[in-house]
């Protein structure tokens, strides 16, 4: 089984591959198989991916089988999302294709991933101990996120937590960070030099673009990691930095508010949240300032031992 | 001082609860709901399961407080324990 | 067909998982899902002994729906209790059918079986009863419309699906196994009156073995789709084999299914359940039920119905489709709609509804085909 790196292969080929008998990706933990012959699609994947292995033979086990197809829907160009014959969402435009593709996927990990306790929440590691940041939509996460990660934090993913339930360990998953709107700004000022993905524009999250994940975060995705914090974040335009202790038995009824399948595990899902809040730093976190934001995390890290 | 008339048994393994100083939470197995407990009921659960998860009021309050309890003290765990089992998470029985 | 050959001889043959490659894997994994049958893969893997041997990647989906299901009979545990508190006045027996029934009495057919909803049976002059109890327990009946009311009344063999408002169950309440307007009337008095207790303190009762086997391939031979067609089969051949071995039981289906009028579903489900599993039954007993009255079709008709039936028993996978999968997949929706009203009772029925264009939501929530095709709360497959 030939594997080649995304980076090494030309896009015209990737493309032509892609369109024909499609493409197996590792995306650690998984592999993914795509078919697509859209080129915003081939693009997306070419950029995003680049630090990733690809090959076309048939041979092994692929978690999951997903085409991104174009329509045309009353001379609309539009895209749709199948997964193994299944197709979740309705159609988007076609220059969405790479969004959706990363949606589809995101709905296919979160639709099949009950073998762990799965939370929706950033996580990144630093010394051997993983930060857990659960956050809803529109919190700053992402920022957050990806500049924990230029700083030298190790990504494991920037939405899904997914906790091992025998042994209370995170398995990485690091997928490119999907950022939206001011944050795509944000960030483009400060990593010039981190690759972003195809911007698709006015999708029902607004603007929508993808960050690479980094070399160091990808070599390691196989590395499982402690939790050490779980920090709930929040950004709030011009407020001082703050950090406080959390209660545990309220950290553990937020906790659970982005435990998307806890009933799945019954009663030890319960164990192993409330597990976690107990072995972990619980804080609540506001921020207005990434730079004040980084150097707070530097100091979580720097102490020794669980808070 | 009036003896407790009442069992009160923990609905295991129905109900798993967790317990910290600020606070105690209850999982129903049934539909996966979380219930948020104060302090004190964490303590008196976690006593009560201590006592192989049935215990009659007396016992119940002699074992929280670590000594002879008032009547007040067991009128306060009746009260919580019929609280509890409006949750389902005790049952209570006549003696 | 060839793709499926691995998932189906999984399925007969668990330790036969153990040494399957990953490409193997790619493609029962697929095909699992698609059929609804991967925690049955699992727990037979379990029970094989061979999970240890299966690769990380397919194990890994195999442990998540086993997960799943595991989770859904505990539900499932709470839920037969409480509707046991709440019948417990009835009157009169309460019979749980099909997943629900297999899964609570441990057989092999409940091994990795999820279902959605809880189905019962009641006497049919008890039924108003059951559904008042019911309601004062906190079920709500989910049909809204006059016409659905009296479509399940009237003609069906069930109430409108019930949900609990708190924890969102569904129970469907039949009084019959089949509707009223189909053309077989197995008798409901005789199932009731055959039906066994469960040891769970729930009052519950299950049908007796003939009857459970008679049941479910009653409702397989009269489903209209079949998304679900080869775990229904999965089903009887798990039922076949609990009690196969056990002396004079052949001879027993064979006389029950004449007692009830059922001589024809069982011929066509045997045969399908022994051509598509391999199921093990006597050489006599498809020769017995062949001789029945009513069991075996015409020639023509048998060789047709073979041809539809292999196509909407494989796992509902777009990979295992030929030339002839959509139209045996129409022509069974109609069948089975057929079966369940014949044409007299189904020009009726479209002369209210159709001819005035009105599309009814069935219980699924999906707006019905077609007029003629009108059928509220298509029972789901459990």
């Amino acid at each position: 089984m030939k594997r080649r790196l995304i980076a090494d292969t030309p896009l015209h080929t990737l493309q032509a591959q892609l369109a024909s008998a499609g493409v197996f990706v590792a995306m650690p933990p998984f592999v993914v198989h795509i078919r697509s012959g859209i080129a915003v699609v081939a693009e997306g994947l070419h950029r995003m991916y680049a630090g990733q292995h690809w090959w076309a033979e048939e041979g092994e086990f692929a978690d999951f089988r997903v085409e991104v197809r174009a329509r045309r829907r009353w001379l609309r160009p539009m895209c749709e999302f199948q997964a193994d014959g299944l197709q979740p969402f309705t159609p988007l435009a076609l220059g969405e294709a790479f969004a959706m593709l990363e949606w589809g996927l995101n709905w296919c990990i979160t639709g099949y991933c009950h073998h762990w306790l799965a939370l929706h929440a950033a996580v990144l590691e630093r010394g051997g101990r993983a930060v857990i940041l659960p956050a809803p939509p529109g919190s700053g996460k992402s920022t957050l996120c990806a500049s924990l990660m230029a700083h030298g934090w190790r990504l494991l993913s920037d939405e899904l937590a997914l906790i091992d339930p025998s042994t209370g360990l995170l398995t990485p998953c690091p997928r490119p960070i999907s950022l939206k709107n001011a944050s795509i700004d944000i960030l483009r000022q400060r990593l010039p030099h981190v690759p972003m993905g195809p911007v698709a524009h006015d999708t029902l999250k607004g603007t929508v673009c993808h960050l690479q994940v980094n070399a160091d975060s990808l070599a390691r995705a196989a590395e499982p990691a402690m939790p050490g914090w779980v920090i709930f974040p929040r950004y709030q335009s011009g407020a001082p930095l703050s950090l406080q202790p959390r209660g545990k038995a309220e950290a553990l009824l937020e906790l659970q508010r982005n435990a998307f399948n806890r009933h799945v595990h019954g009663h030890r899902g319960f164990e192993v949240l409330a597990d976690l809040v107990t072995r972990t730093g619980v804080y609540d976190f506001t921020y207005s300032q990434i730079d004040e934001a980084l150097a707070c995390f530097d100091a979580l890290a720097a102490e020794q031992g669980a808070a | 001082m009036a003896e407790s008339g009442v069992t009160y048994t923990l609905n295991q393994p129905r109900f798993a609860f967790r317990h910290w100083d600020d606070g105690c939470v209850a999982h129903d197995e049934a539909d996966g709901s979380l219930y948020e407990l104060t302090p004190a009921a964490g303590l008196v659960l976690t006593e009560l399961q201590a006592m192989g998860g049935q215990a009659d009021g007396m016992a119940l309050a002699s074992k929280v407080l670590q000594a002879q309890p008032e009547h007040d003290d067991i009128q306060l765990i009746q009260e919580l324990m019929v609280q509890l089992g409006e949750l389902g998470i005790v049952r209570l029985e006549p003696a | 067909m060839n793709l499926a050959h691995d998932f189906l001889a999984a399925l007969r043959t668990p330790s036969l998982m153990g040494q399957f490659t990953p490409r193997q894997w790619d493609t029962v994994i697929r095909l699992a899902r698609a059929s609804d049958l991967t925690a049955r893969l699992a727990v037979l893997a379990r029970q094989a002994d061979v999970w240890a041997h299966i690769p990380e990647g397919p194990r890994r989906h195999l442990r998540a729906a086993e997960l799943m299901c595991e989770r859904q009979h505990v539900e499932l545990g709470y839920e037969v209790k409480e509707i046991g508190l709440a019948l417990s006045s009835l009157g009169g027996p309460v019979v749980l059918l099909k997943g629900a029934a297999y899964v609570r009495a441990g057989l092999a057919a409940g091994w990795g079986r999820a279902s959605s909803d809880v189905d019962i049976l009641v006497p049919r002059e008890l039924l108003q009863d059951a559904e008042s109890l019911l309601l004062l327990k906190g079920w709500t009946s989910s049909s809204k419309s006059a016409y659905d009311q009296r479509y399940y009344r009237e003609w069906m063999h069930e109430l409108p699906p019930m949900t609990h408002m708190k924890r969102g169950t569904v129970l469907d309440v039949h009084h019959a196994i089949l509707p009223l307007t189909a053309r077989l009337h197995p008798s409901s008095a005789q199932l009731l009156a055959a039906a066994l207790p469960f040891d769970d303190g729930t009052g519950l009762l299950h049908l007796q073995p003939v009857d459970m086997v008679l049941h479910s391939a009653t409702h397989l031979v009269h489903e209209g789709e079949f998304e679900q067609g080869l775990r229904g089969l999965v089903d009887l051949d798990s039922l076949l084999g609990e009690w196969s071995a056990q002396p004079g039981f052949w001879a027993e289906l064979v006389a029950r299914a004449d007692a009830l009028g059922l001589a024809r579903p069982l011929f066509h489900a045997l045969r399908q359940v022994h051509r598509h599993l391999g199921t093990h039954m006597p050489e006599e007993v498809l020769a017995d039920v062949a001789a029945l009255p009513g069991a075996r079709p015409g020639r023509w008709a048998l060789w047709w119905m073979d041809a539809m039936w292999a196509r909407v028993l494989r796992a509902h996978h777009p990979m295992l489709n030929d030339r002839w999968t959509g139209v045996a997949r129409e022509f069974m929706y109609l069948r089975g709609h057929w079966l369940r009203m014949p044409p007299g009772l189904l020009l009726r029925h479209l002369a209210r509804k159709g001819w005035l264009g009105l599309t009814r939501p069935d219980a699924s929530g999906e707006a019905s085909k077609d007029s003629a095709a009108d059928q509220p709360g298509q029972h789901t497959q459990t």
